[in-house]
C-alpha cells in the first residue's frame, strides 16, 4: 500500500517536471519570436528610411541640377538680347 | 546698366524656383528670389553678408539688416537630415551653383514620407525600444 502512494507521488512529481520544462521551453521560444519580430521590424524600417533619404537627394540633386542648367540658358539667351 | 540686368535675371528666375521647393542665393548667400517668399532676403547660415560693411549692404539689397535662414541638422549623428526654418517635418537639401553666373540654386524637399514609413512599421512600439532608441539615430 504504502509503496503504491509512493509511486503514485514519483510518477505526478516526474509528471509536474516534465510539464514545467515544456512550459520553460514554450516561453523562452515565444520571447525569442518576439525579439526577432521587433528586430526585423526595425531593420525593416532603418532600410526604408535610408532609401527613402537616399532617394529623395539624389532626385533633389537631379532637379537642381536640370533648373541650374535651364536658368543658365535663359541667361545666356537675356544677355545675349540685351547686347543686341 | 549692370544693376538693370541683374534685376530683370532675379525676376526671370521665378519661373524656375516655383518648380520646386527652391531658392536662389547670390555669392554672398542671401536669398534673391524663392517659391516661399517670406524667405526672401534672408541669408544663408556662414554666409558672406556679415562681412560687407553697411553702405555696401545698402547699395546692393537697400537693406541694412538680413534674417537668417534656420537651416541645422536633425540631428547630431551625420544624417542628410535638416531642420528648415523650424519646421516639424525633417527636410533634405541640394543645391546647384548656376554656371556662368553667380547664383546657387538650393531646393528643400519635405520627408514626410519618414512617418508614413514609421507608422507601416510592423510591431512599431516594441522596435522602438527593442532598438534601444537606435531610431534617433535616423530621425533623433
Amino acid at each position: 500500500m504504502l509503496e503504491d502512494v509512493r509511486r503514485f507521488v514519483n510518477t505526478r512529481q516526474s509528471n509536474g517536471e516534465a510539464q514545467s520544462g515544456i512550459l520553460r521551453t514554450t516561453l523562452a521560444l515565444a520571447a525569442a519570436c518576439v525579439l526577432a519580430a521587433g528586430w526585423l521590424s526595425y531593420w525593416q524600417y532603418s532600410v526604408r528610411t535610408r532609401a527613402l533619404i537616399t532617394n529623395t537627394m539624389k532626385e533633389l540633386s537631379f532637379q537642381t541640377f536640370q533648373i541650374a542648367q535651364d536658368i543658365t540658358a535663359d541667361l545666356a539667351q537675356m544677355r545675349e538680347l540685351w547686347v543686341r | 546698366m549692370g544693376a538693370v540686368i541683374a534685376k530683370k535675371e532675379i525676376r526671370n528666375l521665378s519661373a524656375w524656383v516655383n518648380k520646386l521647393q527652391a531658392f536662389v542665393t547670390d555669392e554672398r548667400g542671401v536669398v534673391l528670389i524663392a517659391h516661399d517668399r517670406t524667405l526672401e532676403m534672408k541669408s544663408l547660415p556662414g554666409s558672406s553678408i556679415d562681412q560687407l560693411d553697411e553702405t555696401h549692404r545698402i547699395g546692393y539689397y537697400n537693406r541694412s539688416q538680413f534674417d537668417r535662414l534656420e537651416i541645422a541638422p536633425w540631428n547630431d549623428r551625420g544624417t542628410a537630415l535638416v531642420r528648415f526654418e523650424r519646421s516639424a517635418v525633417p527636410a533634405v537639401m541640394a543645391s546647384c551653383p548656376v554656371p556662368n553666373s553667380n547664383f546657387t540654386i538650393s531646393a528643400v524637399g519635405g520627408m514626410g514620407g519618414l512617418s508614413a514609413i514609421r507608422s507601416d512599421c510592423l510591431c512599431k512600439n516594441f522596435s522602438l525600444q527593442a532598438s534601444n532608441g537606435k531610431d534617433k539615430e535616423l530621425l533623433g
